[in-house]
């Protein structure tokens, strides 16, 4: 049984189309459930496309006794989401792709329909990746790339609950490069444009950034540690390099309502360039990342 | 009297000719003492006048007392201008319309137009009066029996007008004139140009008394909640002339509620709305004595008055809601400072933004743990408030916010408050806060609370002093008074506090009182305000006892003095400042309001009482920079008070003279004789640079400034000298002055080296560009050492002329022999200075021209400096410059090199600097406005202007940068109006930027104080020696020894390049 938050039993779900890359997911989903403290509940959406062999094969192996499983007829997306509407649920768990890899698309269809049609956490895995490595032990060290305005640090309230619950420290990553403006979104913090002494300027501007983003805008609990950092250079590259410099077990991104090509550019940038989970957040759908 | 005249009015506003006076030669005095009466009341009192300010000057506002001015303001020039006072009496211009050059053309062409038109039609002389301001008046009648008529004659007038016209052909007559100039404005691309006659012209302008109403109801009657009813309109011509709109009746359509009358004759009667009067301007005065009885018989309420937010757009500064990732920056730029005391904007109930600070200058002391360098130690909190209804804490979280604004009053120096809040019982109050650190006595921050409900409850309010964040240990805590020490640096820091709620203007006493908190409750009931006033008194010392008896005493003599004395005597030592530095811009509202802002906190920032402490990087406003001291203070502050306030700027300079010891200490230890600056500086002068930092990217960044930037010494001196050469203070070039700069030159005699080349190098240096370390002979140390040594030597022969006792005393104790001031001229001719003679460029520092040139244009767009951008490493291999260093020469010394020098030395930094400092871009304004780039100058004040003011930085949070706000001032002061000193005057060479119509200032000379007013369009300079004994001024290739009152002008002659004195 899940320990109660608030009184009241906890889920993760994780959606699974019986392919061996969707599969991948169920590691990670193990890992966060038992420091959520939650039950893993697993959804097989059984449609003409999706045979059960996979399934079979990894619930054989892994055990079926650890999660729930249960099995629905329909399309997978209205169907995911239909699930995710359960006050239970915590986190969803879902690979960027399952049985089709679509070209030139880091995320597979039912995974971008479901992340613009629910407002609960996602825990995004990408299969590639998750296969080649070990899985976190326990997601312990979040990073929370920013860009600088209280929007988006807003947006990353529900991140703050769960890194409380998870027991994990985080680090707020600002990449700054050239070529990008600065917001006009007033109370924004983002890379210091004078620094004057940096004996004199870094200390109180990360604590600034921690103060106002992490504190104020995040509502970033007390307990959980947080630090601030600075780096340079193109967004995705750098926050993979960062992300394994500082062994980062999970990355956070404010979840965009839209994904089209060109669009959520950090989103896809980390997508493709870290094998990081990535837990995406729900956001207002004007708000930037 | 008629019933709506039976109340008395907060404000009156009034049609001056015909209304007030009969005409402009009428004897005023008694007008004059009636008004006078009525405004020590506080009653509001407007003039609206098409006329200028010279001629209500003159009549009228001479014979007002100056102490008795501040409520009166004067709107001229139909709606073009307003004038109001400061505390002192003296007038200021609050609002002036600028006419850009487009609509200036469209005016005269539209009058131009008419006259054609009529001349044409009729035949008759037509003429134009082109110089008035924003308009031109058609002239109908220019006949000699009419060239000013008395408006007892406007109907002879009409008649003559009309006869004029319509016997010559234009039949439709005057109202056919006026119809044609409407048609006219129209296609000549002013639409909204305004169309006025007196009969005699017809008036086709950009603004109307309209415009002047409109500006009264934004600037005063809506910010002191002024409703219409409590304002009185008089005037004399509401009604139809001719067929058209009186000349008040713009007053009348601009306000609805508001009571209006007429003491004109009104032949063809008034509007709806208005009641006639008539009877003339003896009517108006027995009006006024009317409302003056009935202002004697009301109570008035002073704290609310006192909390209303200054008149004029560019005297406050403006924040409203409450954005909790706003608040950092907020508390930072509404900061409230002295000199002594810096508090930060903090609300007084704090949420989880706040984060409130008291700073004491001088109160540092060295962390126990972690950290050895020394920091300013934050103070208690002394602002605390809770407000309860019916028990329930009043909470921006809870509820809803109807309106919560804060109000930085430049003027006054004072933080004003307004929050209207509905809590979630729906209960509604009104808190109005005021809070000042005083500029008449120091030790004293004052508080005011005016509480308002607006449904019967029960109320209560418990204040508080807030233990210091950390860093000060409790030492003594007894009712009335609480002192601290610091845990090593042997400093105490005694609070004595007062407080008291009155209601209905008695004192209620404490429901409970505490050793530090107080309780008060009462039932509150809707417009029966309670007003809560706090005074504490601060005293910083080596001893406990002497701080506790300095701080007790302190309030005893405020609370004797009364909280609307020390308000009072605040406000009027603002006053004095202000007169005594304000700079003026019209033509652009931005710039006038970033300069007003900068010089509001550089007033606060000082403390002329003081030697033991100077202004850190920050100023009292932050946490930042730990209250640490660096060049910051003589390079880019010390002009602003040199020029303005010569007292703050010698105690500054003091304070380098009670730290000389330690510079000593710090070049012994590095194996030279002389004086060595502290990179940055505390309490004692010792070095305080931290050794190393961990960067943002998490990297350990060593930091080299502390041992191995020296240039801060010749900074100094340079600082001692200026001050000397502006002041002719003797006795702080004897006492001080020349010790700083004897021990500086000597310490760069043993810096410099002599080597094989002939020449002095100064090699493993870092310069101001200090993203470029260890490097050999930065050009701008060089030079400054040079001038350093010169100066050295030049000070030596003249005390041994002037003070050969001085000197003496002086030579024997620091064992200066007499051919060592000879050695350091020799040394310094012999500098190296990496100049070029064949490319005119210093290099920047040896081997700078082999480095990687980048293009920064090509990184723009971007958010962060460049050695973030590039890593340190790249930087360092790059010809990309941290800040001014070079042009920081060119800036200090530019009077040593030619114009052709620092033309080239600009145009070829300039696009090399990445501005990573902010102390950089008002010194590339300041060097650009020299070489006469305005516009190039006008960004870069814009830049620094925006550092602090804009909200999207983000750097505000931390503090103000007040290096920057006094760079501002320099580049408006010293780089567009082109202030030089002289030795035996002043001189100017002014280049505005497009958009400044018109500039002014005042500076001080040794003892003297003259005004200085620029204009741009005709190039215009005038100078008038308010004070002091004549002094010699100058304007590009001429000059006039100016006496006591004289006002001297000169035109620019665009024909030739030269000005030329326009009168003596």
């Amino acid at each position: 049984m899940s320990t109660p938050e608030n009184g009241r039993s906890t889920k993760v779900l994780v959606a699974l189309d019986g392919s061996p890359a969707a599969a991948t997911a169920l590691p990670s989903a193990r890992t966060v459930a038992a420091q959520l403290g939650a039950d893993v509940e697993i959804l097989h959406v059984r449609s003409a496309e999706t045979p059960p062999d996979g399934l079979r094969h990894w619930l054989g192996a892994d055990g079926a006794g650890l999660a729930r499983l249960r099995i629905e007829d329909g399309e997978p997306v209205p169907t995911i989401l239909r699930s995710t509407d359960d006050p239970a649920i915590a986190l969803v768990v879902l690979t960027t792709h399952g049985r089709a890899v679509e070209p030139g698309r880091d995320l597979g269809h039912v995974a971008e329909a479901v992340i613009r049609g629910t407002t609960q956490p996602i825990l995004l895995i990408r299969p590639e990746a998750a296969a080649g490595i070990t899985p976190p032990a326990e997601l312990r060290h979040l990073l929370v790339p920013f860009d600088g305005t209280p929007t988006t640090a807003v947006a990353l309230r529900p991140a703050a609950e769960l890194a409380r619950r998870l027991g994990a420290s985080v680090d707020l990553l600002h990449v700054a490069g050239s070529g990008q403006e600065r917001p006009h979104e007033p109370g924004t913090i983002g890379a210091p444009r004078y620094v004057d002494q940096p004996q004199h300027e870094w200390p109180p501007w990360t604590a600034e950034v921690v103060e106002r983003l992490g504190c104020l805008c995040a509502k970033l609990p007390p307990d959980v540690p947080v630090r601030a950092f600075l780096v340079r250079g193109d967004i995705g590259p750098q926050i993979a390099r960062f992300a394994a410099d500082r062994h980062i077990d999970a990355i956070v991104l404010a979840r965009r309502s839209h994904l089209e090509p060109g669009r959520a550019q950090a989103l896809r940038a980390v997508v493709d360039q870290t094998p990081c989970p990535i837990l995406l957040v729900g956001v207002p759908a004007d708000a930037s990342l | 009297m008629t019933a709506s005249l039976e109340a008395p009015f907060r404000a009156i506003v009034f049609d001056w000719d015909g209304t007030a006076v009969v005409d402009r030669l009428e004897d005023a005095t008694a007008l004059a003492s009636l008004l006078a009466t009525l405004l020590r009341l506080d009653v509001w009192l407007v003039i609206v006048t098409g006329t200028n300010i010279a001629n209500i000057e003159r009549q009228v506002i001479k014979v007002i007392p100056p102490v008795d001015r501040h409520h009166l303001l004067i709107c001229t020039n139909h709606g073009s201008e307003v004038y109001g006072f400061d505390l002192l009496g003296t007038l200021i211009r609050l609002c002036l319309r600028v006419a850009t050059p487009e609509e200036e053309r469209a005016l005269t062409a539209v009058a131009e137009a008419v006259r054609d038109a009529i001349v044409a039609k009729t035949n008759v002389p037509i003429d134009i009066v082109y110089d008035r301001l924003n308009r031109r008046k058609i002239d109908l009648i220019p006949e000699p029996a009419w060239t000013d008529p008395p408006k007892r004659r406007i109907g002879e007038l009409l008649v003559a007008v009309e006869r004029r016209l319509r016997d010559a052909g234009l039949s439709g007559g005057l109202s056919a004139a006026i119809t044609l100039t409407e048609r006219l404005t129209r296609e000549h691309g002013l639409p909204n140009g305004r169309i006025m006659s007196d009969v005699k012209h017809i008036e086709v302008g950009l603004t109307d008394k309209g415009d002047s109403l409109a500006w009264l109801q934004r600037e005063l009657f809506r910010s002191r909640g002024m409703r219409p009813n409590e304002v009185l309109i008089a005037g004399d011509e509401f009604g139809p002339v001719a067929g058209f709109a009186g000349s008040d009746d713009r007053l009348r359509t601009a306000m609805t509620g508001t009571v209006i009358v007429s003491v004109g004759a009104e032949p063809n009667g008034v509007p709806p709305g208005v009641l006639l009067l008539g009877g003339g301007p003896p009517r108006f005065r027995a009006l006024l004595a009317d409302q003056l009885r009935l202002h004697q018989q009301s109570t008035r309420d002073c704290a609310a008055e006192a909390m209303a937010p200054p008149i004029g757009p560019t005297w406050r500064l403006e924040e409203h809601g409450y954005r909790p990732a706003l608040e950092h920056e907020v508390e930072t730029r509404f900061a409230a400072g002295n000199g002594f005391l810096g508090v930060r904007a903090s609300l007084a109930q704090p949420t989880s933004a706040s984060r409130p600070r008291t700073f004491v200058a001088g109160l540092f002391d060295t962390p126990t743990g972690g950290s050895s360098v020394p920091a300013l130690v934050p103070g208690p909190d002394w602002l605390r408030f809770d407000l309860r209804l019916d028990g329930d804490s009043l909470s921006l979280d809870q509820g809803e916010i109807l309106v919560h604004a804060r109000v930085l009053d430049l003027p006054r120096g004072l933080l004003l408050g307004d929050w209207r809040h509905r809590d979630p019982r729906g209960r509604e109050v009104r808190v109005r806060t005021l809070r000042f650190a005083s500029l008449a006595n120091r030790s004293l921050g004052v508080q005011i609370a005016h509480i308002e409900v607006a449904q019967p409850t029960m109320a209560a309010f418990d204040t508080w002093l807030e233990p210091p964040v950390g860093g000060l240990m409790p030492e003594r805590i007894e009712p009335g008074l609480a002192t601290w020490h610091t845990r090593r640096s042997g400093r105490s820091l005694a609070v004595a506090h007062s407080a008291v709620v009155r209601l209905d203007s008695r004192l209620i006493r404490p429901a409970s009182s505490r050793v530090l908190h107080h309780q008060w409750a009462w039932q509150a009931t809707p417009r029966r305000a309670a007003t809560f006033v706090r005074i504490v008194a601060m005293a910083r010392a080596d001893n406990e006892d002497v701080a506790s008896r300095q701080a007790r005493e302190s309030l005893r003599r405020a609370r004797r003095a009364g909280v609307r004395h020390l308000l009072d005597a605040h406000a009027r030592t603002w006053a004095a400042r202000w007169q005594a530095s304000d700079v003026v811009i019209e033509g652009d509202e931005a710039d006038q309001r970033a300069l007003r802002f900068a010089t509001h906190h550089l007033i606060g920032a000082a403390n002329p009482d003081d030697e033991r402490v100077s202004i850190g990087a920050r100023g009292l406003t932050g946490d930042a920079y730990l209250g640490h001291v660096f060049w910051d203070t003589e390079i880019f502050l010390l002009p602003f008070y040199t020029f303005t306030w010569p007292a703050a700027a010698r105690a500054m300079l003091m304070y380098r003279f009670h730290t000389l010891p330690a510079a000593r200490a710090k070049a012994a230890s590095l194996g030279y004789r002389g004086a060595l600056y502290a990179w940055e500086s505390a309490d004692t002068g010792e070095e305080t640079t931290p050794l190393f930092v961990i960067g943002p990217d998490g990297e350990v960044i060593r930091i080299r400034c502390g041992t191995d930037e020296h240039h801060i010494s010749a900074d100094i001196a340079y600082a001692v000298w200026q001050y000397w050469q502006a002041t002719a203070d003797a006795a702080f070039l004897c006492q001080a002055g020349a010790e700083i700069i004897v021990e500086t030159a000597r310490f760069w005699a043993g810096r410099a080296t002599l080597e094989e080349d002939g020449s002095y190098h100064i090699r493993d240096i870092i310069g101001p560009d200090e993203y470029h370390e260890g490097v050999d002979d930065n050009a701008y140390t060089n030079v400054m050492a040079q001038w350093n040594l010169e100066r050295g030597a030049e000070v030596a022969t003249l005390l041994r002329a002037r003070w050969p006792e001085r000197w003496d005393d002086l030579a024997g104790r620091l064992r200066i022999t007499p051919d060592e001031p000879v050695a350091w001229l020799d040394i310094g001719r012999r500098m190296y200075t990496g100049f070029d003679p064949a490319t005119g460029r210093f290099e920047q520092f040896a081997g700078f021209s082999a480095l990687e040139e980048i293009d920064l244009a090509a990184y723009e767009p971007r958010t962060a400096p460049m050695d973030v951008l590039l890593g340190r490493e790249q930087t360092q291999q790059s010809q990309i410059i941290k800040q001014a260093d070079v042009v920081m020469l060119l800036a200090l010394l530019g009077d040593r090199f030619p114009r052709s020098v620092r033309e080239t030395n600009f145009r070829y930094y300039e696009p090399r600097c990445g501005h990573g400092s902010s102390l950089s871009p008002p010194v590339h304004a300041l060097v650009a406005a020299r070489l006469g780039d305005t516009q190039l100058a006008h960004r870069y004040v814009r830049q620094a202007a925006a550092i602090d003011l804009d909200d999207t930085m983000g750097n505000a949070a931390l503090g103000i940068h007040i290096a920057t706000l006094g760079g501002l001032w320099q580049a408006t002061v010293l780089g567009f109006a082109g202030l030089g000193l002289r030795p035996d005057g002043l001189s100017f060479d002014p280049q505005l930027p497009e958009t400044w119509a018109t500039l002014r200032f005042p500076v001080q000379w040794r003892g003297r104080a003259l005004r200085v007013e620029l204009r741009q369009e005709p190039r215009r300079f005038a100078a008038t020696l308010e004070r002091g004994r004549p002094l010699r001024v100058a304007v590009g290739e001429i000059s006039e020894r100016l006496r006591r009152g004289q006002r001297w002008s000169c035109v620019f002659d665009e024909s030739d390049g030269q000005w030329k004195e326009v009168s003596a």
